[in-house]
């Protein structure tokens, strides 16, 4: 590929100068991730499509929004992606009403049975080092795009409990990342 | 951690769940202003999001080949229409300024103009209220010749003044490149008072100084001349009256 050797800090230089290739580059070195985590979190192929064509449209239209002062372009990117999948569930949320589901503790919810058979399997290779409890919510946030409180409602625990569980399960999962070298 | 500014402490805790996007937005719009102005919550939030990235390694898949297709056309068309379009409009815009601005430059140039020729003309109107509302004013009347049968005329003083004034009204509007000309008139002499032009209804004023000797002419006249007025009358006389009554 002719983009071998370029960083992406290079790549975004050239797609601020307009340049397709340079986005082009930057779709095939991410777009599996950006459509892989946006597909788990809406769990629609068709709409998994469109937000990686929106991820990457933005990118296009707006490339100087990323900071390099703050982290990696990857996860930059997938922050980006992450934010407009969760806005997509939020919205479906609010279209059809959850409402009697969130005030309920938790049950064997079939969607919550479906997420764990999907790709949770190899998410769970990581996420399956943390305490059960901390991974929950985890997936739940992550994945489900429910807030703490949503989270707290869900499971029927107290608010507090639910931001311990998430704050140390993340820190946790940093410092597993560091161990992994990432 | 020894240069935390203020705020750090009530924010720290929230940034794992800032980065997995769990925060109600009242919970997470103080935390974003903290982010905006803290490079030390902002390394940390980072590595929170660098970690939860890792969960999308694990799920990466490969995209339908189509979209990748569809993603490019879009860009494509972007680059080839609308970023144009917007190029086309900044310059537009920049066009629009410059022709309004020096629309608005001709503009005030032109109302500057028009404020001063209202000045003069105020400052002539003053000028000739003084002549009428003086009790020594004397009026020489002046009277059309055959080539301006119409016109006729007012030659304004104040004896013991330098200053008079003629005022002028149904004049034809001289030829192109000519002007009037008024002359004080002696035994076949003639002494210049000025050049003038007459408004769109023919009128003319004209405010000038006697000569110390006024009293030895004997006859006043208008002629049409070349612009820029000539040293003796050359073209034809238009206006024609006496100075000293009864002559």
């Amino acid at each position: 590929m002719a983009d071998v050797g370029l960083t992406d800090e290079d790549l975004l230089r050239r797609v601020a100068a307009r340049d397709p290739a340079a986005l082009a580059s930057l779709y095939d070195r991410y777009a599996p991730l950006v459509y892989g985590l946006a597909r788990r979190i809406v769990r629609d192929e068709d709409q998994a499509e469109d937000l990686v064509q929106e991820v990457f449209l933005r990118l296009w239209n707006r490339p100087e929004v990323y900071d390099r002062g703050r982290g990696t372009f990857r996860a930059w990117l997938l922050s980006i992606a992450h934010h407009l999948a969760v806005d997509v569930l939020r919205r479906r949320r609010r279209e059809v009403s959850y409402q009697d589901k969130l005030a309920g503790p938790e049950t064997d919810d079939p969607m919550d049975t479906a997420v764990g058979q999907l790709e949770g399997a190899a998410v769970r290779s990581l996420l399956g080092r943390l305490p059960p409890d901390q991974r929950r919510v985890i997936e739940l946030a992550y994945f489900e795009g429910l807030t703490q409180r949503e989270i707290a409602a869900r499971l029927g625990e107290p608010l507090g409990t639910v931001k311990t569980r998430l704050r140390l399960g993340i820190i946790k999962l940093r410092a597993l990342y560091k161990d992994g070298g990432g | 951690m020894t240069t935390l500014p203020g705020g750090c402490e009530a924010v720290r805790p929230e940034l794992p769940a800032m980065a997995a996007n769990a925060l109600e937005e009242a919970e997470a719009a103080p935390v974003r202003a903290h982010l905006e102005v803290c490079p030390a919550c902002q390394a940390e939030y980072a590595a929170y999001l660098e970690a939860l990235s890792a969960l999308a390694d694990e799920l990466a898949a490969e995209p339908p080949a189509a979209l990748r297709n569809r993603v490019m056309g879009a860009v494509r068309a972007d680059l080839s229409r609308p970023v144009r379009w917007r190029e086309h409009l900044l310059a537009l815009g920049l066009v629009a300024t410059l022709v309004l601005s020096v629309f608005a430059v001709i503009q005030a140039f032109a109302m500057r103009q028009q404020v001063d020729r209202l000045q003069r003309w105020a400052a002539d109107e003053y000028e000739l209220w003084d002549f009428v509302l003086s009790r020594d004013l004397v009026v020489r009347p002046l009277r059309g010749t055959e080539a301006a049968p119409e016109a006729y005329g007012r030659l304004l003083y104040i004896p013991g003044r330098r200053r008079a004034a003629l005022v002028l009204g149904h004049l034809p509007r001289p030829d192109h490149g000519r002007v009037y000309q008024a002359w004080l008139r002696r035994d076949g002499e003639r002494l210049s008072l000025g050049t003038f032009q007459t408004d769109e209804a023919g009128r003319a004023r004209l405010f000038f100084e006697l000569p110390p000797d006024f009293d030895t002419y004997q006859e006043m006249g208008v002629t049409v001349e070349p612009a820029g007025g000539s040293p003796t009358a050359t073209g034809p006389r238009v206006l024609a009256g006496p100075l000293q009554p009864g002559r």
